[in-house]
């Protein structure tokens, strides 16, 4: 339904305005069409359960186990996501058939390959950051929820989901491209539109990189602080 | 009446508690919504600095239309949240107890979980949506009939919770049913008329969202006719006897199977 409302939204936009920031009619509607296909690739996971695990000390029936949790969730964030891809197929199909909006298909071969990288890099990030939200489960159990709320918010509104960041002014824009939310959806978005530049592309896989690092290195210290802590309560 | 506003009070009191006993999820949930509600008037105002008009609706009147959607879904939220336990109470078999105390069963599950976290944020919704209004121009006449309108859409935000619930006694499904619902809602934060035909017209008359959430801004707009006005509260009442129908069926085919 949010896409239907994002969608016709853009549509009434676009009765007076050929191009609004930057975005013609055709490129803004496909970036809704992208948006909906991305959100269940990307942003997509089961993972959110392990807050509860965490919370309930169902945890230890893991911990006790010779399995990694992480590897754990991220395969069933895969299956979750492979789900999402032949629901999502069929909810597309539906909605072309229905609201026939004009597509722009990306041709080039390497931006199609920098899209794939790009939409890879989304999901590490994603799960990587979700599961940073779900760790605060080992000292705050009651408030597991509203952290993994507080991210779906950044999602939205910081990651592309609700409207394309390009419609802030560029001062906020260039802060907001600092941060990881961004190269959720709005980046592997924009390089499908082939509307990055080459330089900007790999400024932006910087930035990745460097959130990836940067929350990789984070998530271990609050795990294996978490799991000293943990005492299993709820068991 | 009295019986019931000191059961309400006792329950919100609990409500309350069970909050306050997480306060740092408090205070990360009210930073959330804040913030959500800031990026949103962010969006509008930047959107509208490239632009002066989405379908006929200047900036102003989008905003009001926005502000009204989160006041009023923010209100039936605080109001209704109960609902969304109440999957866990006819598994549990725990509504088995509703139906034996001398107190309707629906109002306990209706109003037995009112929300602290959007009462907190009410002040600026409030504020906001004062602001919005002082700026337009209209009669009192308007005005009564916006807030009348603004009643009517939360007797109908509370059939569709009522239908819910019936669902749950039923079929104990809940969850899915009210996100759905949700879902639906969403579609109102702006006003029917960017849909295109026949979704605009299911939003106005097969799943009241128009009802609900334009009708009441058009009117302080002076944009609806009394037709319009009159068919609303028709809408108001027929899903709330609908709803209170359903859930009496509901209720009758209730086989206390979980218990």
């Amino acid at each position: 339904m949010v896409v239907l409302t994002i969608y016709f939204l853009w549509d009434a936009v676009f009765q007076n305005n050929p191009v609004v920031a930057g975005y013609t009619r055709d490129k803004i509607l496909t970036y809704v069409f992208l948006t909906l296909v991305l959100r269940s690739v990307i942003l997509g996971q089961r993972s959110i359960d392990a807050a509860g695990e965490i919370a309930s000390g169902k945890l230890t029936n893991y911990l006790v186990k010779p399995l990694n949790y992480h590897l754990y969730w991220f395969t069933r964030d895969l299956a979750d996501k492979l789900l999402n891809i032949i629901f999502v197929v069929f909810e597309t199909i539906a909605l072309y058939f229905i609201l026939r909006p004009p597509i722009f298909l990306q041709s080039d071969p390497l931006t199609l390959v920098g899209f794939t990288v790009a939409v890879a890099a989304a999901i590490l990030l994603n799960f990587i950051l979700g599961n940073i939200s779900s760790n605060f489960s080992f000292w705050m159990p009651g408030n597991a929820w509203g952290f993994w709320f507080l991210y779906l918010v950044f999602q939205d509104f910081l990651g592309g989901v609700m409207y394309p960041l390009d419609i802030f002014p560029q001062t906020i824009q260039k802060i907001i491209m600092l941060l990881p939310f961004p190269y959720l959806l709005f980046f592997p978005a924009n390089v499908y539109l082939g509307k990055i530049s080459a330089p900007d592309y790999f400024w932006g896989l910087t930035v990745v990189l460097f959130w990836l690092t940067f929350c990789l290195f984070t998530v271990k210290k609050i795990w294996l602080a978490g799991v000293k802590d943990y005492q299993a309560e709820g068991r | 009446m009295k019986k019931y506003f000191k059961v309400w009070w006792q329950m919100t009191q609990n409500s309350f508690e069970t909050i306050f006993s997480t306060r740092a999820g408090m205070l990360i949930f009210i930073f959330g919504k804040l913030f959500r509600l800031f990026l949103y008037l962010g969006f509008i105002y930047f959107l509208f600095s490239g632009i002066k008009q989405i379908a006929n609706f200047s900036k102003d009147q989008i905003l009001f239309f926005l502000i009204t959607f989160m006041f009023l879904g923010s209100v039936g939220q605080m109001f209704f949240r109960a609902v969304y336990q109440f999957r866990s109470r006819i598994v549990s078999g725990d509504f088995d107890f509703d139906l034996a105390k001398p107190i309707s069963p629906i109002f306990r599950n209706l109003f037995g979980g009112f929300d602290l976290l959007d009462l907190l944020t009410m002040p600026v919704l409030f504020g906001l949506l004062a602001k919005i209004i002082v700026n337009l121009n209209f009669s009192i006449w308007q005005l009564a009939v916006y807030i009348l309108l603004c009643v009517n859409s939360l007797l109908i935000i509370g059939a569709i919770h009522v239908l819910v619930l019936a669902l749950g006694v039923l079929k104990t499904e809940v969850d899915n049913a009210i996100m759905l619902y949700r879902d639906i809602e969403t579609m109102g934060r702006f006003p029917v008329d960017i849909y295109k035909t026949p979704l605009r017209e299911i939003l106005t008359f097969v799943v009241p969202v128009g009802v609900m959430f334009t009708v009441p801004a058009k009117v302080l707009l002076g944009l609806t006719d009394p037709l319009g006005i009159i068919a609303s509260l028709a809408v108001g009442i027929v899903s709330l006897i609908i709803s209170l129908k359903f859930w009496n069926l509901a209720v009758k085919k209730y086989s206390s199977a979980s218990s």
